[in-house]
């Protein structure tokens, strides 16, 4: 075997190698883009699930079908992660309410010990004394600032007597991917995709009966 | 003389090339799509606050009508329509948000919103009288007015834009139209 083909072997065998060591690099890689795609997709997803429904219920504070029967405050419990405000449920789906005031509560709840993600809480919905729904959802901020007539922003949380005076809620959500993974480069740190979401108002269009 | 197996490495090298080349612009195209989606989430919840801040019950149809002689959210206010105002805009004084009273004061509104984790957001309103009828904005006064909200993702203090999206840049534009009828109710 001449020297010609030891030389050929040994190149043919560093640029495979090279080759091959790209290639294995690019797929680590091109996965973690995949997979991060894949959470951001999820993450969005969940995102505007939480908010068609928080979005529904919160253009209704103060709304009842028969309006006498709405009295101020509309909001009746202000704290910076969690809310309680009047509404008129609908009965059926045929109606827009049956004329009688319910009650519905949002609370940012515990954390859940079953993903993978360390930050994620339960949101919690509750309408008028009945079971806390929620699911886990990734949501891991959920912030709510509490406005007056002319803008400032009242502290919270909110007491009973200057409950009358919000006229819109400024709501901040984050969502994260639930699984988180590990970034290429890295043994143990957990990377999470967010996705923020922030309403500058939602103007109480109700005052009920009692506004000024 | 070129051996076969040194065209058949340029081939393995050019098909390896396109292999990866093609993976990384499917994965810009990916990124670049949730990116604007992210931006869309947030531009519309922000532009939807702004239509929601200006149809709201607390600021009057036109300045005209917080005037007693107007006798705002009375049905005779109806026959005061040559008194509104031509001039849509803020008047004096109004030199902040929280000062407007009344729907037009938010007409040539450019200010910046930012949201954390997000970016910032230009958000430009414009006030126009509405004919309903024609379904087109008129300068003459009447009983409707339309309110658009443009928001793009800005750098502050300049007109660059973060985002773009097939080459444009990716506005978001929201209208609606307010009636003075519903500040009647």
């Amino acid at each position: 075997m001449g020297y010609q083909v030891i030389l050929d072997i040994i190149g043919s065998a560093v640029i495979g190698g090279l080759l091959l060591l790209t290639l294995l690099t690019f797929n680590a890689q091109n996965l973690e883009s995949k997979q991060q795609y894949r959470d951001e997709i999820i993450a969005q997803k969940n995102l505007v699930e939480v908010v068609n429904v928080m979005e529904e219920d919160f253009r209704r504070i103060g709304y009842c079908q028969i309006r006498s029967n709405m009295a101020l405050p509309v909001v009746t419990v202000a704290a910076a992660e969690s809310l309680r405000f009047k509404t008129d449920l609908p009965s059926n789906a045929a109606n827009e309410g049956d004329g009688t005031v319910d009650y519905v509560t949002y609370a940012l709840g515990p954390f859940v010990t079953s993903t993978m993600n360390p930050r994620d809480r339960m949101l919690y919905r509750r309408e008028n004394a009945g079971e806390y729904s929620g699911s886990s959802m990734g949501v891991t901020n959920f912030s709510l600032r509490y406005l007056k007539y002319n803008g400032d922003t009242l502290a919270v949380p909110v007491p009973y007597n200057k409950l009358k005076e919000i006229i819109a809620v400024e709501v901040t959500l984050r969502v994260e991917s639930i699984n988180p993974y590990t970034a290429v480069g890295t043994v143990d740190s957990l990377t999470t995709v967010m996705v923020n979401w922030k309403q500058l108002r939602f103007e109480i269009r109700n005052f009920g009966k009692g506004a000024i | 003389m070129i051996r076969f197996e040194m065209i058949f490495v340029i081939l393995a090298g050019v098909f390896l090339g396109t292999l990866i080349l093609n993976e990384n612009t499917t994965n810009m195209s990916t990124s670049e799509t949730l990116v604007v989606s992210q931006f869309g989430i947030n531009a519309t919840s922000i532009a939807n606050s702004y239509l929601d801040r200006i149809s709201s019950p607390t600021l009057a149809f036109d300045e005209y009508l917080l005037g007693a002689a107007a006798q705002p959210n009375r049905v005779d206010s109806l026959a005061k329509l040559g008194f509104l105002t031509t001039i849509l805009g803020r008047e004096t004084g109004e030199v902040a948000q929280s000062l407007y009273d009344d729907v037009d004061d938010f007409n040539g509104l450019d200010t910046m919103v930012v949201v954390t984790g997000v970016g910032n957001f230009r958000v430009r309103c414009a006030v126009r009288y509405y004919d309903p009828v024609a379904g087109a904005p008129v300068f003459t006064p009447t009983w409707y007015k339309l309110v658009q909200v443009t928001v793009c993702d800005t750098v502050p203090g300049t007109n660059t834009h973060h985002f773009q999206f097939d080459g444009r840049r990716a506005d978001l534009v929201e209208r609606s139209v307010i009636s003075y009828f519903k500040f009647l109710q």
